[in-house]
């Protein structure tokens, strides 16, 4: 067993002086004064804190890879047909890819890696932890399926310059009704033949699986919700650039929504409204809100940026740390797994030797199930 | 128009931090602790910490459109022909848009706009005043400030499409070397026609304007240093990435270097050994002509400052952080005459923060240009 005493630890939206101890890569207890046996480890962490790994909803790493050249280690978007839900991004992640090395370093200790956003129908996303030579070890077990989906510009301008269908936003929601429509006979058809890609969308019509929308513009949330409401599927708007813009239809939709990345200027992400003060708006209006860095698009390392530049809204911190934390893990359904420290979660977390919104403390180490697998040091030794 | 701005934390940059107020009188800053003055307009600052206005070494606000993904509105690179000292950013600028806004929402109150790096000589830059009370021409405060240059990737990328003169560093490299050559015998021809290409080269020959190159690698640094010695020009390095691999070199010829912009992917294999420790790097080796930009929109202006924190959390001194953010892109312009610290003369170029500069979470509470108010974040909320 572990103890690690002395620390400042960041339990139950607030810091508190409390030792916890680590067992079997879980945490197994917290108390103000731990006492260790003959046979457990302890580590001293006295003028440390100690905060939940960070959690980043949305990426590609490991698929769009860095050091790369021109993302060489390109496998994000399978463009030879604009619906492919039977493709996986686990089946193209490069576990020993920088930017998941800068994950961890910098205190993101879950992703959840996607498809991109050039397919109506982009294929299927996976959660893992950011440490490991396998992807298979390093695998998120008890998250929600995923189906990677997207609307607008994107699809559109990939497939319009190919002059193939859907070159409009018409189409790009008749492609999504036709396989929705090809899964509802699959399911409802007794002699079928088992395909992969028909099962991947039967998962999303019985709700085992979860669509996850890359979406801009408002008119594509209202079509978003238009097929949902018509196929009955759970869904979160992923970027959601323009929602807060309509707070009162934001309301309406009870969906999560994961907003970024935030951190960007000039040609803007397919929407011009883009800003930090969307986390305000939609905090306020009641929805469940978590941040992407999109990464590489904003590079991993630069999470706690993003955390800096929400608090100049200033909201309460404990918001602003779920928007990183807790929240992403709801939205993923890994909550009781990951996201917080508490009894019988994995031992995911961030050692600073100071106050995480404090500029000039460092990440000293970061734990993935209990095991010291970076931290800044660590980038600075590589 | 006299007023005093009292009950601020001044921090000069320049000198060390004090609380105290100042009398501003034309637009300048005319006393420090001014005594009271009845009838004087008074501002007061609650206490709050005043900065001189932040100074934008390297962008392409105005060139490169916001808030569209068209072409139409991209006018950054000439890419036609590789070597076109000829063009001004000035020439390419839309005097409305959104990022001058987005600038001065954030502090930034002067920026040189520069051309794009998509070839070897790409044109001249132009530093502005970004107060929007002032009609455009008004805000020029230089009108050349610099020619543009650029090595490795940029330039071998889209010459090798576009006009298919360039395959490798070597035909960039030879392509500066013969454009400087024409201009030195341009020069000794008698009877000439007045060449304007060749009249740009000729002041970055004798002096007149310095070469602001575009450089990754340590190699391609050094092959700027040999051709700026063959032909006697001064340089400044822009983006430097591998600057810390070879900080003796810099400090030995005591280049003026701009850092950044330090928060990007690293997408392009000249900027794999990018790291955010290189301002502590080069501080270390002696490096003390160091500035910070954020080629907006590569990363957003707002990151200038929190370039500086995350520069100071990798090691570089507050005191340098600072002064590579305002008073030393003022000097390597030439302005810092005018603007980047708080000093007695120098135009009232301010802003107000509830906290430190450095510290990320700050917010903008003011900005002043010239001496009047150009935001009020109160009234005109945060852009960011």
């Amino acid at each position: 067993m572990l103890i690690v005493k002395g620390a400042q630890i960041w339990k139950d939206r607030g810091l508190k002086r409390l030792d916890f101890s680590v067992e079997g890569g879980k945490l197994s207890g917290f108390s103000p004064s731990l006492l260790p046996g003959p046979h457990d480890e302890v580590l001293n962490l006295s003028g440390h804190y100690v905060y939940p790994g960070l959690i980043d909803p949305h990426t590609h790493v490991g698929l769009l890879e860095e050091e790369t050249g021109n993302f060489a280690g390109d496998d994000v978007n399978e463009t030879t047909s604009p619906a492919t839900p039977g493709v996986r991004a686990i089946d193209g992640i490069n576990p020993m890819d920088a930017g998941i090395r800068n994950a961890r370093n910098y205190g993101v200790t879950t992703v959840c890696v996607m498809p991109g956003s050039a397919n109506v129908i982009g294929g299927e996303g996976v959660v893992i932890k950011t440490a490991g030579k396998s992807v298979d070890g390093m695998v998120v077990s008890s998250a929600r399926k995923i189906v990677k989906m997207a609307f607008g510009r994107n699809i559109t301008w990939t497939w319009s310059k190919k002059e193939k269908y859907p070159s409009t936003r018409l189409a790009v929601g008749a492609v999504l009704r036709e396989k929705l429509n090809a899964a509802k006979n699959y399911m409802a058809n007794p002699e079928r033949v088992c395909t992969y890609e028909m099962e991947v969308l039967a998962n999303l019509l019985k709700k085992e699986a979860i669509a996850r929308i890359h979406v801009a513009n408002l008119e594509d949330i209202e079509t978003i919700a238009r097929i949902a409401r018509e196929f009955d599927f759970d869904y979160v708007l992923d970027h959601a650039t323009a929602l807060h813009t309509n707070v009162e239809f934001a309301k309406t939709l009870k969906v999560p929504v994961i907003l970024g990345p935030l951190n960007v200027a000039g040609k803007s992400f397919q929407s011009y409204d883009v800003t930090f003060a969307s986390v305000k708006i939609l905090l306020e209006a009641g929805l469940l809100v978590s941040v992407m860095s999109d990464a590489p698009v904003i590079p991993l390392n630069l999470v706690r940026l993003q955390l800096f530049l929400v608090d100049r809204y200033r909201l309460d911190r404990s918001d602003i740390l779920d928007l990183f934390t807790e929240n992403p893990a709801k939205t993923l359904g890994i909550e009781k797994q990951t996201g917080s420290l508490g009894i019988g979660k994995d031992a995911d977390f961030i050692v600073l030797d100071g106050d995480i919104f404090d500029y000039r403390s460092r990440i000293r180490s970061t734990y993935i199930n209990g095991n010291a697998v970076g931290g800044e040091d660590y980038e600075m030794d590589s | 128009m006299k007023w005093i701005l009292k009950n601020a934390i001044l921090h000069p940059v320049t000198a060390e931090a004090f609380r105290g107020s100042l009398l501003i009188d034309k637009g300048k800053i005319a006393q420090i602790n001014p005594p009271e003055r009845k009838g004087t307009q008074t501002f007061d600052a609650n206490g709050h910490h005043l900065f001189p206005g932040i100074v934008e070494e390297h962008c392409h606000i105005g060139t490169h459109g916001e808030k569209t993904n068209q072409t139409a509105d991209q006018d950054t690179n000439e890419w036609s022909e590789p070597i076109t000292p000829e063009m001004q950013a000035l020439d390419g600028i839309k005097i409305f848009d959104f990022g001058f806004r987005m600038a001065l929402a954030n502090g930034i109150t002067t920026l040189n706009i520069f051309p794009g790096s998509g070839s070897p000589i790409t044109g001249v830059g132009v530093a502005l005043k970004n107060d929007p009370s002032l009609r455009f021409e008004e805000r020029i405060l230089i009108k050349e400030s610099g020619l543009k240059m650029a090595f490795g990737e940029n330039p071998k990328s889209v010459h090798s499409k576009t006009s298919k003169t360039i395959q490798t560093r070597m035909a960039t490299a030879a392509l500066i070397r013969k454009a400087f050559q024409d201009a030195l015998n341009y020069e000794k021809k008698k009877d000439k026609e007045y060449n304007r290409r060749m009249e740009i080269l000729l002041k970055v020959l004798k002096g007149e304007l310095t070469a602001h190159v575009h450089v990754h690698r340590a190699d391609d640094i050094q092959t700027i240093i040999r051709i700026a010695d063959e032909f006697g020009f001064k340089i400044h390095l822009e983006h430097a990435t591998e600057a810390h691999l070879i900080p003796k070199i810099i400090v030995e010829r005591q280049i003026p270097v701009a850092v950044g912009p330090m928060f990007t992917a690293k997408y392009k294999i000249e900027v794999n050994n990018r790291s955010l420790q290189t301002p502590a790097i080069l501080e270390r080796a002696g490096v003390k002509d160091l500035s910070l930009i954020t080629d907006h929109p590569v990363i957003p202006i707002w990151n200038l400052p929190i370039e500086a924190s995350m520069a100071v959390h990798y090691g570089l001194s507050e005191d340098l952080a600072l002064r590579a953010i305002t008073i030393n892109p003022a000097k390597n312009l030439g302005l810092d005459h005018r603007i980047g610290s708080l000093e007695v003369g120098k135009d009232a170029d301010m802003i107000l923060l509830d906290r430190e500069l450095l510290d990320p979470t700050h917010r903008v509470l003011y900005v002043w240009t010239n001496g009047n108010l150009s935001y009020d974040t109160e009234k005109e909320g945060m852009v960011l």
